[in-house]
């Protein structure tokens, strides 16, 4: 009945209190997370649910190896890319005269991709790769057929080419492609990565109010009076700890959740997603609890506000640092970030979606939760029937 | 046996000394009085005898049961009425006895009767669904004590009860408080550092000053150790101010106050002269306009006994 009491009471306060809430830990972060994703848009590599590229071809060759490659960007794999079109493209491919025979006379004659205002420079980027690979697959193929004319029989010749063709054409219509989206999905949108950075934002708010709220609980008397009832000290450490978890679990679900109803981030797993949720929480919950007992208010909190402006300043500042010096600096402000075991869990998640690429951190996770608890409980017992 | 028996308890922060060997015993329907001025060790006696701070020495014995032993046992016979508004500010009154109902254990039809008992009892039954950051301080107040009593404790701790409310809250803390005590027969410990409630409501009283005892008794026996001197009320006016240092001077005065127009004096009842103060009050230009003798308050025993007064 206990544990029901403190679980109502923050059931009650965190409805009554509702729209407050809501605009601090779901709202502003959510807003502003969505704002600077949606402005930031093009300087991220796509994931695997990119837009489709709106690209129109312009053959000034117009040989057989031209009308192939035209072929291979009209087929049915790449279809999941590219859609070929007359007008209004995002990607002009231009196939310059002499493109056909640049293959047999060993010579480089590039196709120019030219991106048009509405297309994105990364999407580009991805397509031109495409194409590289295809014309290296192109020209290894015409000297496999060189060398089979120079040295098979001529009755083996035909069946020897067929057998090349076929296999090289499987390289292109499968593997040439998922090979490019693999590698495009190692990479987070821009909603994605924000969503990640305004995640660790909010839950460092919601620690602040979580080790605020047990101040005003002492402050006020309320903790004195609480613990004149018949309860012990590990008894209200334990209710308070749950009933802090349910409202933390409560406001990060609402957040990753609303992100995925609109398709933004968090689309992987449901299930993975709430294990997650719950396991970050936890650790979430026990870390504020124990700064709230060994830590006086002024020290607590200087300490949050310090991780909160290093981890909104690093995750921000993320896509300028990335385009200097290749992109040593974002990783560092990646790996060292104050949510960086937290943001790497999610980073995993969105990019691979299964629990192998996860269950690493969230060992990690669950393992320094019970570690901080059991601290925690230690110094419960310790500093019982002290003045606080 | 008494009720409440605390033997020989001593605290200390650091090196502080704030609870120096304290012994008292309450008896079961008492209206107990602690008494004493901000600092004297009030709240630090009750915070240890409600379990919540740990003596360093000394033990506390309630209904039987030693508190560091079945602490839990102890605590289900107290009900604490914190200095504070200790409350939770952003759920209803309803909800906030809900809460500490749970904690004593009380559940199902038992804990909404004894909800709408305690709201019944302070007045707040119109209250119940409002926020308690909507209400009144005398009504924060009121609900303080709500939460307290729905347990139907054998003791009531009330710590400074009557801080910072207006004078119709104050009146009906003090007819609740008789009510409880009259009608359950419930043991009642009082502390403030207002004596006038104190002296109306409590039969015994442990005055406290600097973490020692000063007094301890019923209130008779407590007036009866400055019974040696009269309590004297001058009305005077049109005084020099160097009067009352005068009136200090005379032999047989003990302590000579001023206060909105008052001389009050505690005189040694053997060897002080009237006609003496009468002779300084007119040498210092004043004229008398009444004289009163009185039995001394708390509040004077207070000073007696400490050299200064409880507010100081």
């Amino acid at each position: 009945m206990k544990l029901l009491a403190f679980i109502k009471t923050v059931l009650k306060s965190t409805l009554k209190n509702l729209l407050n809430q809501l605009l601090i830990f779901s709202v502003f972060p959510l807003l502003l997370g969505l704002v600077i994703g949606y402005f930031s848009e093009d300087q991220f590599v796509p994931s695997a649910e990119m837009p489709v590229m709106k690209i129109m071809i312009k053959d000034e060759d117009n040989s057989a190896e031209s009308n192939n490659l035209i072929g291979f960007l009209e087929g049915q794999e790449m279809k999941r890319l590219v859609e070929i079109r007359e007008e209004d493209a995002q990607y002009i491919v231009a196939i310059p005269e002499g493109y056909g025979q640049g293959f047999l006379n060993n010579r480089d004659i590039p196709i120019e991709i030219e991106i048009t205002d509405e297309g994105f420079e990364s999407l580009g980027n991805m397509l031109a790769e495409i194409i590289d690979k295809y014309n290296e697959e192109i020209y290894l193929n015409y000297m496999i057929q060189k060398r089979i004319e120079e040295k098979a029989l001529p009755e083996e010749r035909e069946g020897l080419s067929q057998r090349i063709y076929s296999k090289i054409a499987e390289v292109y219509s499968h593997g040439l492609i998922e090979n490019n989206i693999i590698t495009a999905k190692k990479s987070l949108t821009s909603y994605e990565h924000f969503s990640i950075t305004f995640f660790g934002y909010m839950l460092f708010l919601i620690m602040m109010s979580l080790i605020n709220g047990e101040y005003i609980t002492r402050e006020k008397g309320v903790y004195s009076r609480i613990m004149a009832a018949p309860i012990t000290d590990v008894q209200y450490f334990n209710y308070n700890l749950i009933s802090s978890y349910i409202f933390v679990v409560f406001f990060i679900l609402l957040y990753v959740l609303t992100y995925r109803i609109f398709g933004l981030s968090f689309t992987g797993s449901l299930v993975l997603l709430i294990v997650i949720v719950l396991i970050q929480s936890l650790l979430g919950t026990v870390l504020a609890t124990l700064l709230s007992l060994i830590l006086r208010k002024k020290a607590s909190n200087a300490i949050l506000n310090a991780l909160i402006t290093i981890q909104i300043v690093g995750g921000v500042a993320y896509v300028p640092l990335k385009k200097i010096g290749d992109g040593v600096l974002a990783r560092i402000v990646e790996k060292y970030s104050p949510d960086a075991l937290i943001a790497s869990t999610y980073r995993s998640y969105l990019i691979y979606d299964g629990f192998n690429s996860i269950k690493i951190q969230l060992m990690i996770m669950a393992v320094i939760s019970l570690v901080l608890y059991a601290i925690s409980l230690i110094w419960v017992k310790v500093r019982r029937g002290e003045a606080w | 046996m008494s009720l409440i028996e605390v033997k020989n308890i001593t605290k200390r922060f650091g090196h502080k000394v704030v609870l120096d060997n304290i012994t008292l015993a309450i008896d079961e329907g008492d209206i107990f009085g602690l008494i004493g001025p901000n600092g004297a060790g009030k709240s630090t006696l009750i915070n240890i005898m409600t379990g919540l701070w740990d003596s360093d020495s000394g033990e506390v014995i309630i209904g039987g049961y030693d508190l560091k032993k079945e602490p839990l046992k102890v605590k289900e016979q107290i009900g604490l009425v914190p200095q504070e508004i200790a409350l939770f500010e952003g759920i209803t009154a309803y909800d906030n006895l809900e809460f500490f109902g749970y904690l004593y254990g009380l559940k199902g039809k038992l804990l909404k009767e004894r909800i709408n008992e305690a709201l019944e009892v302070t007045g707040l039954q119109n209250k119940r669904k409002e926020k308690v950051n909507r209400f009144s301080g005398g009504m924060k107040r009121r609900l303080n004590i709500a939460c307290a009593i729905l347990h139907h404790p054998r003791i009531l701790i009330m710590d400074e009860p009557t801080v910072g409310i207006d004078p119709q809250s104050r009146n009906h803390i003090f007819k609740f408080t008789r009510r409880m005590n009259k009608e359950n027969n419930t043991t009642v410990i009082y502390t403030s550092h207002y004596m006038e409630e104190v002296e109306m409501l409590c039969n015994k009283v442990f005055i406290i000053d600097l973490g020692q005892e000063v007094a301890y008794g019923d209130k008779k026996s407590i007036k009866s150790m400055i019974s040696n001197n009269d309590r004297i009320l001058i009305e005077a006016f049109d005084y020099r101010r160097e009067m009352i240092q005068a009136i200090k001077q005379l032999p047989g005065v003990n302590e000579c106050i001023e206060e909105k127009g008052l001389i009050k004096l505690l005189a040694d009842k053997n060897s002080f002269r009237l006609e003496a103060v009468l002779k300084v009050i007119e040498s210092h230009g004043g004229k008398i306009k009444s004289i009163n003798f009185e039995e001394p308050s708390l509040e004077e025993v207070f000073l007696a006994l400490t050299g200064r007064n409880l507010r100081d």
